[in-house]
């Protein structure tokens, strides 16, 4: 070859570049790397977030509450109450109606539902039954709830609902003014044959009753049709979301990405760590080392490539979750400063991983050993949403949970600049200290 | 150009060299010559600035310090391992290397074809390193220490391990180098390759530099002994630096 006397000399950005653009050429020949890196990820989103689809998430709606019914009364007002009760939108029939006790509670234990209501005999007899009155041989009767024990959270709301709808029909009934004036003739029966009364007292409630009586006559019928409009229990009360302006997760893939973004940056130090310490056994690393620039920058240009590589494989990640599956990345200028704080946090682990192992199995090893407890407790396998409280307090140690936190913040937490300070903070605390560390351990290493 | 002076080099207990002194001028071929642990990689590792010594000085073009840029700039290494990227064509991995001393555009595109041209791969360029021959990688590696025009080139064992064309091949181009004036330090245990090519030879071993000269004079001041210690009566050449070599280094094994 032949020799020249002029020598060019690099700039640190060409020299960054080119060592950057050389490791991500190396990786992008790598198809196992490529596959922990890119496709693993998406595996692991999309297998998960499947997995917990099915599980209702704040914002996304609740389920109805699956219960089957038994007829006992066999009347048309029990028949209307359980059709009224088959359209509440907080509850769902199970079941055909003529199923008789013995077979509605063995659905609730198989857990085919979660409760059995049982509609009592005598029911009908009376629109003012659920008031306390009673028609002559109907007995002490009363709804029955049978529930799953495990599911007792949802008795009270399956008792409103009942309440509800039951309250409902009866004030329907009080507009029949055949039914409700047959009813007060037996209540003026009743009445007079009552011997616990008092004189007065009789002749008081008697009046009363007639005039009832003689009121239900005279009034028109487009008055008794408005009777229920005018007992509109629900017109009394208004429901009102008061969740945060994202909404929270809308579904489970919104929850699982994050957590796989962190598998797919866990996979790029491998890489990136096994690929330092190939170039050492290789013999490459000592003609990088004989290069005219330091070994901060030849460090720098590791880091450089993996930090690319780690916002590629979010990227990638999280443009496939949000054009195909609709995970949101609610702010796009937090979500790029929550990659690109991961991303760096894992580009200074990788380079401690790198300078600390002599050959790529103890590489692999130390990798591994350090980055799956990170994962294990930081959100890395059970979501940070569904962690106990002792784990969530545990996990702030692990570099994983401020990552999965920051990228959260991005999707569906709705976090401000100011939410995103303390985990951006802590990664690029790790990743700085991560680049310290592995410069003082490399320049060591090479006297 | 190349001026060691006492150097001293431990590791733990081990002492790899025990004040070595040695120069090497401008255009001169020179060859390193020792068993295995005698201390030549390790004198390279230092000519180098790979590794710095416990004592002494290493002097490279007027200036002490190995490590720093303008030095390392004139510096081409081609070390034992083959320090090549086998994920990498042979084309991409000169452009790599030559890039990293700042070469680009058209002088690098003209510096890569001349390092394919001397390593004889200009038709499998664009073929990946790891589907190469062990003498084609051997050439490579020959060849991405050449790319940045490199002043001084130190080259440990270039040949080992290679086909008897490979070698020949890589021997005719150290010798086009010689005699296009570049500085080359050289350390092999083909005695004949250093008797062909090198103007002077140092001998070392256990970390002590045992003789210096050129091989003609080694061969003169050695010469009944060496011969007798080659037990084949020869006087001259590689045969003659083979029998000084046994003389000064003895004959007994060298397993670590």
């Amino acid at each position: 070859m032949t020799t020249t006397t002029s020598r060019p000399r690099a700039s640190s950005l060409r020299i960054l570049a080119t060592l950057a653009g050389k490791d991500l050429t190396l990786l992008s020949r790598d198809r196992f790397a490529l596959f922990w890196v890119l496709v693993f990820p998406l595996f692991y989103g999309l297998f998960f977030g499947s997995v917990f689809a099915g599980e209702p998430t704040a914002g996304a709606g609740v389920a109805p509450i699956p219960i089957t019914v038994v007829d006992r009364d066999g009347s048309a007002a029990s028949r209307r109450l359980l059709e009224q009760l088959a359209r509440h939108p907080a509850v769902r029939l199970v079941g055909a109606a003529g199923d008789d006790a013995a077979r509605a509670e063995e659905r609730v234990k198989k857990g085919e539902c979660i409760a059995c209501v049982q509609v009592p005999a005598g029911y009908g007899a009376s629109p003012l039954w659920l008031f306390g009155a009673v028609a002559a041989g109907s007995g002490d009767s009363a709804f029955e709830l049978g529930i799953d024990p495990t599911r007792r959270a949802e008795a009270g709301l399956l008792h409103g609902i009942l309440v509800q709808t039951a309250f409902a029909c009866a004030v329907e009934q009080l507009g029949d003014r055949d039914t409700v004036r047959g009813e007060l003739r037996r209540l003026q029966d009743a009445l007079r044959g009552a011997k616990e009364l008092g004189g007065g007292e009789r002749i008081a409630l008697q009046a009363l009753v007639g005039a009832v009586d003689r009121l239900l006559a005279d009034v028109d019928d487009a008055a008794l049709a408005r009777l229920p409009t005018l007992v509109n229990v629900d017109g009394r009360l208004r429901l009102r979301d008061l969740t945060r302006p994202s909404g929270g997760p809308r579904s489970s893939y919104e929850i699982m990405f994050p957590s796989a973004a962190i598998w797919g940056l866990m996979s790029v130090v491998l890489s990136f760590a096994v690929m330092l310490v190939r170039e050492r056994t290789q013999g490459t690393l000592r003609r990088l080392c004989t290069a005219p620039f330091g070994p901060i920058r030849l460090l720098a240009g590791k880091a450089l490539a993996c930090f690319v590589a780690c916002l590629l494989s979010m990227g990638v990640l999280m443009a496939f979750g949000n054009l195909l599956l609709s995970v949101r990345i609610s702010s796009p200028w937090l979500g790029l400063l929550a990659m690109a704080c991961t991303a760096f946090c894992f580009t200074g682990l990788m380079l401690v991983a790198a300078v600390l192992g002599r050959s790529e199995q103890a590489v692999t090893g130390a990798a591994w050993g350090v980055l799956l407890p990170m994962a294990m407790i930081g959100g890395g396998m059970i979501p940070l949403v569904a962690m106990p409280a002792w784990l969530a307090a545990l996990s702030d140690v692990s570099p994983v949970k401020w990552g999965i936190l920051a990228l959260e913040g991005a999707v569906w937490r709705g976090f401000t600049l100011g939410d995103c300070a303390l985990p951006c903070g802590i990664l690029l605390a790790v990743g700085g200290a991560g680049f310290v560390v592995a410069t003082v351990v490399f320049r060591r290493g090479q006297r | 150009m190349i001026e060691v002076r006492g150097i001293v080099k431990s590791f733990g207990a081990v002492q790899a060299l025990a004040g070595v002194d040695f120069t090497v001028h401008r255009g001169e071929t020179f060859g390193l010559l020792g068993p295995n642990g005698a201390g030549k990689t390790t004198t390279m590792a230092m000519l180098a600035g790979l590794l710095r010594p416990d004592r002494g000085e290493v002097w490279i073009d007027g200036r002490r310090d190995p490590t720093s840029p303008s030095v390392r700039a004139c510096l081409g290494i081609a070390p034992q391992e083959l320090a090549i990227y086998e994920e990498l064509s042979a084309e991409e991995n000169l452009r790599f290397f030559g890039r990293l001393h700042g070469w680009c555009g058209r002088a690098l595109a003209a510096r890569v074809d001349e390092g394919l041209a001397f390593a004889g791969l200009e038709a499998r360029r664009r073929d990946r390193a790891g589907t190469f021959s062990g003498g084609m990688k051997r050439r490579l590696n020959l060849a991405c220490a050449l790319v940045h025009d490199p002043a001084v080139l130190l080259c440990d064992e270039p040949t080992v391990g290679v086909d008897p064309q490979s070698r020949q091949h890589i021997l005719d181009g150290i010798q086009r180098l010689r005699h296009r004036g570049l500085t080359l330090v050289y350390t092999t245990h083909h005695l004949e390759e250093a008797a062909q090519l090198c103007d002077r030879v140092a001998i070392v071993d256990g970390g002590h530099l045992l003789a210096l000269d050129t091989v003609a004079e080694l061969v003169r001041r050695h010469g009944d002994a060496g011969a007798q210690a080659a037990g084949n009566g020869a006087a001259g050449g590689d045969a003659g630096l083979h029998g000084v070599f046994l003389r000064l280094t003895g004959r007994e094994l060298r397993d670590p």
